[in-house]
């Protein structure tokens, strides 16, 4: 275990943070975020080409990369300072995970990384790897400590799926769906649906950076991919909570950055804003927050490598709760202040803090809002009393 | 020699001397404590051990260590559940300065005796007109002959009714600029020419002092950096701060947070959802530490920068402690208005926390002025 961001680590961060600089700055983003489909396939076909981007978690046997939750952190918070258009949290992030918790070998770690995934799991991740599909993941079995309204679907002993899911990221997109639903055996399983078979409606998402759908089921065939799946679901979401977090410091650090550089510059009363204290402690308190937020997620990503290795002890699930209760708190304030700091540019619709405004907005109310990760994080601790 | 190594030498010397040990108590050590016969062997245990002053050089009686050495040991102590007291400001204040500013001799003469705890500092900079002002302060040091002849009024003396010895931040040219014309100086206390008074504070306790100070006289050779270079002296010495405890913190609040559970419990309130929200608001903070101090560690580890970990440190831990004794009386409700039975204004643990915690907000820079500092050094802010 180790939090320093180093080596080849450090080396994924600078190759996707000149990336980004080069094709994707707030321009390109508020440009593409308001074409039809809200994304910019060009910037898509180059995260996959040149760094490999969706096949990242994909064990390498299936043409993956086999790098685990550090190295995710590491891409997710590049990802979260610039918002690119991309289906990644989709493609990069829930479906591998979704696939590597529920379709894997017994007898390893807690966690998945490194082994491979049986039968159609591990054909949907080649695709993924090889860069030939958008993959979503619709959670027709709803999580109910998130307090429900995602999704209901239950699948016949055939796999024929009825019902439906909603806030499907990237499902107005994707060409395949994985989808969480009740099994004949009233169990949580996952298939997979071919995209175009369910009835989608794009729905008109505040945050534009992060397009979504609701896709309806009416006898659509799904292919089985996991069975007795409860388990491994709630794995894989406690792992994608991690990776929005990690998103989400990128953000909160995107916010500082942008205020720190507006107040050395903008000059009020004959001098820099950023020599008025009111100003100076905004910016020192978002320091204060980014910070350890940042050394949350770091932690939660080195448990979960960790507690891949057998024999590892599992502390994701309550580092889970605490990323999801702390960092979209941490991201709304530094969005919150630094739209301050930046006067009525920072209203403005051609800058790009409003986006940061309505990701982290949007990162609070995804995935169960902040009071039930506070909840859970009280269970998992041992002091949920009635929950335990 | 390897952290694994030393990790193994101290777990194996704290098991042998368990039955010796202070057990650790919350996240800070009161105020006002007086050490009593128990702290008193601990402490010539550790002595004994080898397991004070780690980061001396071994020719002083330290060993050496480097900051990740020191964060391994302080692990191995806490994890252990006992104490590792350092000697106070003498260890965490002075010996730093004397360190980095003294001459061959002033080391070989002094550090010892703070080793040895023989002397015992006490931090002499406040006044009554200056506090986070510091490089205003009027306190007068003469030079005659071989002495530094010291007049003026000192306070918020932490420890000082402990102390016998105080460094003294005096000015020795009123000529010079503000910061030019200071002197750091180590006074004797118990000379002629110092009155020391202890000063009540908000727990009822007297935890620090103020010092009436009339031309009590401290030898040159006991001006540390030379004279009118105190202010230098001092900024190193306001420096060398926690970088130590960066890892360990964590398992005092820690603790206080179980023990707050546990009362709690007991007392049937975590019935109460609001209360498990706010305990679990207060819980966050507490495993923030926990990730913040071991990212740091490794930062350090690898060479890399903590530099800002380490500046946001003290305004995180004060800020959550003063929650922290916040919520502890409103999680409590009613039971938070009554003191335990007996003579003076006793107070439990978590009625210090509350009261305690306000001093540490204060203290060693304000919350303020550490803003302040964190916008301009870190974040690199115009004045
Ligand atoms: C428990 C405790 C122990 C102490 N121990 C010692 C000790 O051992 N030795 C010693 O010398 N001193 C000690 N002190 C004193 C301490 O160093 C001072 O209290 C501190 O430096 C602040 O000074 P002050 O109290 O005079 O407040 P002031 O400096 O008068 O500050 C009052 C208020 O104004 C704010 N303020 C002042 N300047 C600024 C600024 N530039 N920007 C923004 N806000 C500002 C402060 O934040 C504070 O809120 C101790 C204090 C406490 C509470």
């Amino acid at each position: 275990m180790n939090l320093a961001v180093t080596g080849e680590r450090a080396a994924l961060r600078e190759a996707l943070r000149d990336l980004l600089a080069a094709s994707s700055p707030p321009p390109a983003v508020l440009a593409a975020m308001e074409t039809p489909d809200g994304t910019d396939p060009d910037l898509w076909a180059s995260l996959t080409v040149k760094l490999g981007l969706p096949g990242l978690l994909v064990p390498e046997e299936h043409g993956g990369a086999g790098l685990g939750m550090p190295e995710l952190a590491v891409v997710q918070e590049e990802l979260g300072r610039v918002l690119p258009c991309v289906p990644s949290f989709s493609t990069a992030v829930l479906a591998p995970l979704l696939l590597l918790e529920t379709a894997r070998p017994e007898a390893h770690g807690t966690y998945a990384h490194g082994t491979y995934a049986h039968g159609p799991a591990g054909e949907r991740l080649a695709a993924i790897a090889a860069g030939e599909t958008i993959t979503a993941v619709a959670l027709g079995d709803d999580p109910s400590r998130w307090g429900g309204g995602y999704g209901d679907v239950t699948a016949s002993a055939s796999g024929s799926l009825t019902g439906w899911a909603s806030y499907v990221l990237d499902g107005h997109i994707a060409d395949a769906v994985l989808v969480t639903a009740r099994g004949p055996d009233g169990r949580t399983a996952v298939y997979e649906a071919d995209a175009a078979r369910a009835e989608r409606t794009t729905l008109p998402a505040l945050d534009l950076t992060r397009p979504m759908a609701r896709l309806e089921f009416r006898g659509t065939p799904g292919r089985p991919v996991a069975a007795g799946a409860a388990a491994g679901l709630a794995r894989a979401l406690d792992l994608a909570l991690v990776a929005l977090g990690a998103e989400q410091v990128g953000g909160a650090q995107r916010c500082l950055d942008l205020s720190v550089e507006h107040a050395r510059t903008r000059e009020q009363y004959g001098r820099p804003i950023g020599s008025f204290q009111a100003v100076k402690h905004l910016c020192a308190d978002m320091l204060r927050a980014v910070e350890p937020a940042r050394s949350a997620v770091r932690y939660a990503a080195a448990a979960a490598a960790a507690a891949a290795e057998p024999g590892g002890a599992d502390e994701v699930p309550e580092l889970a709760a605490l990323v999801k209760a702390h960092c979209p708190e941490v991201y709304f304030a530094a969005a919150c202040e630094a739209i301050q700091i930046h006067g009525a540019l920072g209203f403005s619709w051609e800058h790009e803090l409003h986006l940061h405004y309505k990701r982290a907005k949007s990162g609070q109310l995804l995935f169960g809002e902040t009071g039930r990760h506070l909840d859970a994080l009280a269970a998992r601790a041992g002091f949920g009393e009635d929950e335990r | 020699m390897s952290t694994a190594a030393l990790r193994a030498e101290a777990r194996a010397w704290i098991a042998a001397h368990r039955d010796a040990a202070v057990p650790a108590r919350g996240a800070h050590v009161p105020h006002d404590h007086t050490p009593d016969e128990h702290d008193r062997r601990w402490l010539d245990a550790l002595r004994d051990g080898r397991w004070l002053c780690l980061s001396w050089p071994e020719r002083y009686g330290g060993r050496a260590l480097s900051e990740t050495e020191v964060i391994a040991v302080n692990e191995e102590f806490a994890r252990a559940g006992v104490e590792r007291p350092r000697l106070g400001m003498s260890e965490t204040l002075v010996a730093p300065a004397i360190l980095a500013h003294g001459t061959p001799e002033q080391k070989d003469r002094l550090l010892p005796r703070i080793l040895s705890g023989r002397d015992v500092y006490c931090q002499g900079f406040s006044e009554p007109e200056t506090g986070s002002d510091l490089a205003r302060l009027r306190t007068r040091g003469v030079v005659e002959g071989g002495t530094v002849r010291i007049t003026g009024h000192k306070i918020w003396t932490s420890y000082g009714r402990l102390a016998n010895m105080m460094f003294v931040l005096c000015r020795t040219d009123p000529d010079a600029p503000r910061h030019q014309g200071l002197s750091y100086v180590l006074l004797p206390l118990d000379g002629d020419g110092v009155d020391v008074r202890p000063i009540r504070q908000i727990t009822g306790g007297h935890g620090f002092c103020e010092e009436f100070i009339d031309g009590a006289c401290a030898p040159l050779d006991n001006v540390i950096g030379g004279l009118n270079n105190g202010w230098r002296v001092a900024m190193t010495t306001l420096g060398a701060e926690r970088a130590g405890e960066i890892t360990s913190q964590y398992f005092g609040y820690r603790r206080e947070f179980d023990a707050l559970l546990g009362r709690l419990r007991s007392q049937g309130r975590l019935a109460d959802p609001g209360v498990r929200r706010a305990l679990a608001e207060a819980y966050v903070r507490v495993l923030l530490m926990r990730c913040t101090g071991r990212r740091a560690a490794d930062e350090l580890r690898a060479g890399g920068d903590a530099a800002a970990l380490l500046a946001i440190d003290k305004i995180n831990w004060s800020e959550h402690h003063c929650d922290f004794g916040a919520l502890a009386l409103d999680a409590q409700g009613p039971a938070g208005l009554v003191r335990p039975e007996g003579d003076g204004y006793r107070i439990d643990a978590f009625q210090r926390v509350m009261l305690e915690s306000r001093g540490r907000r204060i203290a060693r820079g304000t919350n303020q002025v550490q803003r302040n500092i964190i916008a301009e050094r870190v974040l690199g802010l115009p004045r």
